[in-house]
């Protein structure tokens, strides 16, 4: 008997944020004893309104990235699940707040509320809201190219730029051996604007899966390698809901 | 109908280019940016043994973020980014005593290859400080 992809997303998701956040504990503890705020100033408020109490307080910082954890495994394993996102979905304001300018955190983050939101609220509906909440992710980087640099971002140049920027800052050689490429950086460029901005087409047409989800990953897997910039941690594990209707067929 | 609603929010916030945290638009890298317009300031680290080492602290956006702020200030901002460097190195290090001095260093991409010039240097002491 198939198991129902909704729930099976759910256990994929949240079994791997909390995974994730146990493995870099100690790292984003480290972070927050080093005063982020200082230099990138103090944390957002939420929804822009709202100041939340973490900013200066160690013990309130650890205990709810404990809570994080701990709440987001219990949901994973079916325990009260409902209960156990609403919990998480606080750990995550207090606990992530102060610490966004963590590389591998800032805006990297911001679909996990969504996604425990609709996990919690939505349950039957998670498969489709979610990939929307995925495309538009893509949508918004697409749209912001376009209104910030027009057409012409994918002529190629402007990447070379950010490579050789981040080369400059980090000394990383992949970024100036792709920079030294023109010809694949304007190809890149066109594939990446062209990927963002059809990338709701998988919503429509679920087949497209096939060439759009294989393409994400390739494309986070080349920021990973010649930028750092790392979506695997936090945002890619929100791909299985494009794994989990074929898995739940299969198991 | 809770789930509609925040996913309509984040629409309107990508289209209307606001930001309410964590509904956020996603502009990185999305402003033009010619390679020969490339310009960063970066710091090194000179140790007592006069070898320059690039300053690469574990947590890796710090030094881009110091030299965002140190290239778009002043003297006092730029002295204000080496505190915060020497700040970072001893909760990294413990101390700073390895190192002579901090340089702040403009690099830029001409023709194919960086050239850099040191734009100010902060001496270290020797000794640890008297607290």
């Amino acid at each position: 008997m198939p198991t129902d992809p909704s729930r099976l997303f759910l256990s994929l998701y949240c079994g791997s944020i909390a995974l994730q956040t146990a493995l870099h504990y100690r790292e984003q503890l480290q972070f927050f004893r080093t005063q982020p705020a200082r230099i990138y100033g103090p944390a957002p408020l939420l929804l822009g309104l709202i100041r939340l109490p973490s900013g200066a307080n160690e013990a309130l910082f650890a205990f709810a990235g404990a809570g994080f954890i701990s709440t987001l495994a219990a949901a994973a394993c079916g325990f009260v699940p409902r209960l156990m996102l609403a919990a998480a979905l606080i750990c995550f304001l207090i606990y992530f707040a102060p610490i966004l300018p963590l590389g591998y955190i800032q805006r990297k983050v911001n679909l996990i509320p969504i996604v425990l939101t609709v996990l919690m609220v939505a349950p039957g509906r998670t498969i489709p809201l979610v990939k929307i909440a995925i495309a538009m992710v893509y949508l918004s980087g697409a749209l912001e190219k376009l209104r910030n640099a027009g057409i012409r971002w994918m002529d190629g140049r402007s990447l070379q730029g950010r490579l050789i920027e981040h080369y400059l800052y980090t000394q990383r050689p992949q970024a100036l051996w792709l920079a030294r490429r023109s010809g694949l950086c304007r190809t890149l460029s066109v594939l990446v604007l062209v990927w963002e901005l059809s990338f709701w087409l998988v919503i429509v047409f679920p087949p497209l899966a096939w060439i759009y989800v294989p393409a994400g990953l390739a494309f986070h897997a080349g920021t990973a390698v010649a930028m750092r910039i790392h979506y695997w941690i936090y945002f890619c594990p929100a791909y299985f809901v494009f794994a989990a209707p074929w898995l739940s067929t299969r198991i | 109908m809770i789930a509609v609603l925040a996913l309509a929010f984040t629409l309107y916030l990508t289209l209307a280019r606001r930001d309410a945290w964590p509904f956020t638009r996603y502009p990185m890298f999305s402003s033009y940016l010619d390679p020969a317009h490339v310009r960063v300031v970066c710091f090194a680290l000179e140790t007592r043994d006069g070898q320059l080492h690039w300053w690469h602290p574990r947590f890796y956006r710090y030094p881009d973020k110091l030299g965002r702020k140190a290239a778009g200030g002043d003297t006092a901002v730029k002295l204000w980014c080496v505190s915060e460097v020497i700040r970072l190195i001893r909760l990294e290090e413990g101390d700073t005593l390895h190192y002579r001095a901090i340089h702040v260093i403009e690099r830029k991409w001409v023709h194919g290859d960086s050239q850099d010039l040191t734009i100010a240097s902060v001496p270290l002491p020797a000794c640890p400080r008297a607290h």
